[in-house]
């Protein structure tokens, strides 16, 4: 698992890199 | 909702397409005070998949901003509180080479929000089925 809270860019990296797949994002709570 | 509408979401819908080319990415967003990064932690443990990645996001900087590119004004939904609006329990979906992360193609919520349909797990799989039927699989 990945921290955001520095900032976004690891999940923008990862977002660009899968750009040749169909993504789901799926925000909401872990409890 | 909360962890329950992430399981239908993601992980039912990738069991159901084990084949699939779909990629998954989940943004655990505190919400209750029981919400933290261990809980994060242990979530993304229950829902490992290898087309799944997790991500804290603890601060809030992702759903603060997916809240204004979808215009969610969550203080409209219960338990959200006077906190800056922020998006949760909102499930996203990009065709292949969608380029920007703030533009889905299509997203479903549970929220108090009425300008994009609520979460329903047969119509999502259904839509995302035909993203992948359309965009060449």
């Amino acid at each position: 698992m990945r921290e955001l809270n520095r900032e976004l860019q690891p999940l923008l990296n990862d977002f660009a890199t899968a750009s040749k797949h169909v993504r789901i994002l799926l925000l909401t709570s872990p409890t | 909702m909360c962890l329950a509408g992430a399981v239908g979401a993601g992980a039912e819908l990738l069991a159901a397409m084990p084949d699939s080319d779909v990629h998954a990415y989940y943004v655990w967003v505190p919400m209750l005070p029981s919400d933290n990064a261990t809980a994060a932690g242990e979530a993304s443990h229950r829902l490992a998949e290898p087309r799944a990645t997790h991500y804290w996001d603890g601060d809030r900087p992702l759903s603060r901003r997916m809240a204004v590119e979808l215009g969610i004004d969550s203080r409209r939904s219960a338990g959200a509180g006077a906190a800056p609006a922020f998006a949760w329990d909102v499930y996203l979906a990009y065709w292949r080479g969608s380029a920007s992360i703030w533009a889905p193609d299509l997203w479903m919520h549970q929220l108090a929000v009425d300008h994009a349909p609520r979460f329903e797990p047969a119509s999502w799989r259904r839509r995302i089925t035909e993203m992948l039927g359309e965009s060449g699989v």
